[in-house]
């Protein structure tokens, strides 16, 4: 079945990484601080000159989320300033080659980890035929792993065809994290690469990465994720010919509008996942200031500082757990007697680490290196794709994946965020906090959607008047900004990534409402196969604005048109808003009906 | 090749004998050594544990988890020490904050009179009371 299924896609190219241009940086710079700008005297004027006094508490806070989204920009401005390349050197062969501490040297060891736990075994399979594949440099010595949580009979045969090495583990304690943990009890390479049970390495994966690592600093390598199987859609003209029984009609329908607007295929990428945006723009960017982070598959770590990390972080655990216990106690003497055995203690019961038992636990185990004070390790993100695997087919598989990672990150910080690590500066700090901050999108994300649909019921609009001096204050920011977002984006697409910025908003909103109740964020295996059905549940807040919308437009529309309502531009500025909110939402509506033969 | 060497218990004292490097590579094999000849059960009668260091030239971050496991598996109140450890190794444990959890000793000599400090002076060891320890180990 497996087989089936990749060889629709095995002929598909890889897509390029985005070029280095001098050029395109200083364009971006002056145009994102021209946006910059123009946003906060945008901003003054809202809350000085254009606050609704009719509506205060809607006008505030419409006003305040303005505010908040403006803050997110600011943040991604910073986190695309600059694309800085790290330089790698030679390919190392010995273990001296990669530290600067005294060792007995031997050639370097690099072990490949394939933790599974429920996947089809056959797909495994695939990922291991792969790996065998990696082309090994010479003199160096590597071995692949398969870490298998389900404890499976066919598994272990499986790698014995293959003649690689497997590991059971009876227990599922700590889900991946554990696995790899479980894995790395048994292993001993220097470095060791990370993949996922349907991760496929590309036989240059060591060649392209080892020779980072001849930087002593360096503790991982992260290589972007390429979702190989990404449905390409039906161009439109085939779309309304066959999809909505047009005929000829529909197919020159379809024509006429790609003549003018370009190429359109249909249903193409729906789910949002192409991670170019994420990949090759906001963590490649992130390299200037050495905080890209660890994504888990695909990536390759040093042994040596994930050791270290955990030590110290098992420390740091030991001796905050005791603290807490021994605060109270008012004798100073009692109280340091007490921390003493305390922190034996609680040192027996807390496990050690390699990588957290967490949810998101990549982002989670690189942020603690990155926040080690002593040692400053360093990470590199290689902008080459050299791992290619599966994508989500359908919603349900989409938000579990989506909602662990907003889960994930906004549990980290709730209860361990990167600005308490002294070891970070400032710069690491803010770029850990923009991926924060972009989580708590749907506290200002809902007031965007909600807003027009205020104004087409209730007649209130959050502005005091939509005249002259609001497109005045608005437009050049709007205008420059998507300028700017163009040119720094240029040649990776970025539209699914701004529609599903709106249209996320409510699996976001559970995943708050999940921290905030301090609700452990459960994990749950991606599924790697399309799940049937449609899955209208998930979207039923979506589709609610978007059934809202429409009728708000046509009642306020039909009280503008008698005279009711005598708000023609307000009207006008809430329509084109609330249309672009439905286009956006209907994204994930058109998602959740989404299927396999829609492929293209 | 297990290089840990010697074991040998004097009143109820246990001194392990470790040599040449603990490193990652030889640490997949202390894991194993460690859970078939000491289990849980028999390091849980030991009142001292004390990892000889003095022939260990070179350490890092998966040796000293080898020790941290191997400390896990101790009672509740027994101390796992470390004697003769070099510069390196010594600066490796403070840069990792370990020195506060293992005592570490220079001579052997020290030994049995931390072990008699103990014996004599009860009231100095480390033992949890069975109520705060199941406080302490509270979710």
């Amino acid at each position: 079945m497996m087989n089936w299924y990749f060889r629709r896609f095995e002929h598909r190219q890889l897509p390029p990484a985005q070029t280095i241009s001098e050029g395109r940086d200083f364009l971006y710079q002056v145009l994102a601080t021209a946006s910059m700008l123009l946003g906060l005297w945008y901003l003054s004027w809202r809350w000085t000159a254009s606050l609704n006094w009719d509506a205060p508490g809607f006008s505030i806070a419409l006003a305040l989320a303005e505010t908040m989204a403006f803050i997110g920009s600011l943040l991604f401005t910073f986190n695309l300033w600059q694309l800085r390349d790290v330089r790698r050197g030679e390919i190392p062969t010995r273990l001296s080659h990669i530290t600067d501490r005294p060792v007995h040297d031997r050639p370097l060891t690099v072990d490949i980890f394939l933790p599974t736990y429920n996947e089809e075994e056959e797909l495994v399979r695939l990922s291991i035929q792969d790996a065998k594949k990696v082309i090994i440099p010479e003199g160096v010595r590597c071995r692949i792993h398969v870490l298998d949580d389900g404890c499976r009979e066919r598994m272990r045969q499986i790698a014995l065809e293959e003649w690689v090495n497997y590991i059971p583990r009876r227990e599922s304690e700590g889900f991946k994290a554990g696995n790899i943990r479980h894995g790395m009890k048994h292993t001993f390479g220097d470095l060791m690469v990370i993949l996922d049970a349907d991760t496929r390495p590309m036989p240059e994966f060591l060649l392209h990465t080892l020779g980072y690592f001849r930087d002593p600093d360096v503790a991982w390598v992260q290589t972007p994720q390429w979702f190989f199987d990404l449905p390409k859609g039906i161009p439109l003209p085939q779309y309304l010919q066959k999809r909505w029984h047009l005929g000829k009609p529909g197919y020159w329908l379809g024509r006429g509008v790609t003549r003018v607007f370009g190429p359109i295929r249909v249903g193409h990428d729906l789910l949002g996942n192409d991670p170019r945006l994420f990949y090759d723009v906001i963590l490649r960017r992130r390299n200037a200031v050495n905080a890209s982070f660890c994504c888990g598959a695909g990536s390759i770590h040093r042994r040596e500082a994930i050791m270290q990390g955990a030590l110290k972080n098992w420390v740091r655990e030991t001796r905050e757990k005791s603290d807490d216990l021994a605060r109270n106690i008012p004798d100073l003497h009692l109280r340091q007697l007490f921390g003493k055995t305390a922190r034996q203690e609680i040192a027996r019961r807390t496990p050690l680490m390699p990588y957290r038992f967490h949810v998101s636990e990549d982002i989670y185990s690189g942020m603690l290196l990155h926040g080690d004070k002593d040692r400053n390790w360093k990470s590199v993100y290689h902008p080459e794709v050299l791992s290619k695997m599966l994508s989500p087919q359908d919603l349900l598989s989409w938000t579990i994946q989506r909602f662990k990672y907003a889960g994930g990150t906004l549990d980290i910080a709730a209860h361990d965020p990167p600005w308490r690590y002294p070891g970070m500066n400032w710069r690491q700090k803010l770029m850990y906090a923009a991926t924060i901050y972009s989580y708590l999108s749907p506290l200002w994300v809902v007031l965007f959607l909600v807003a027009p649909l205020i104004f087409f019921f209730t007649g209130i609009a959050p502005v005091a008047a939509y005249d002259a001096a609001f497109y005045v204050h608005i437009l050049p920011f709007l205008v420059l900004n998507r300028l700017a977002l163009m040119v720094v984006t240029w040649g990776v697409p970025s539209l699914r990534g701004e529609q599903y910025y709106l249209a996320f908003f409510w699996q976001n909103i559970q995943a708050m409402w999940e921290v905030i109740c301090r609700q452990p964020i459960r994990f749950h295996v991606t599924p790697k196969v399309s799940q049937q059905g449609n899955f209208l549940s998930l979207v039923w807040p979506q589709l609610l604005i978007v059934v809202l919308s429409l009728l708000g437009i046509g009642v306020m529309g039909w009280n503008v048109y008698t005279g009711a309502e005598p708000q023609l531009p307000a009207y006008i500025v809430n329509v084109f808003w609330a249309l672009n909110n439905c286009l956006a939402l209907m994204v994930i509506i058109r998602a959740a009906f989404f299927h396999e033969g829609e492929q293209g | 090749m297990i290089d840990i060497k010697i074991l040998e218990q004097r009143r109820g004292m246990m001194v392990a004998y470790a040599c040449k490097s603990l490193d990652a590579r030889l640490a997949t094999q202390l894991y194993v050594f460690w859970d078939e000849h000491f289990p849980r059960e028999r390091l849980q009668q030991l009142d001292w544990l004390v990892i000889d260091m003095r022939d260990v030239a070179l350490m890092d971050a998966s040796g000293i988890a080898t020790l941290v496991h191997v400390f896990q598996q101790l009672r509740g109140g027994v101390a796992l020490s470390l004697l003769g450890c070099n510069e390196a190794i010594c600066q490796l444990l403070r840069d990792l904050y370990l020195d506060q959890l293992f005592p570490m000793y220079d001579h052997e000599a020290v030994l049995p009179a931390v072990a008699q400090t103990v014996r004599m002076h009860p009231e100095t060891r480390y033992q949890t009371h069975r109520l705060s320890a199941s406080w302490i180990s509270r979710p």
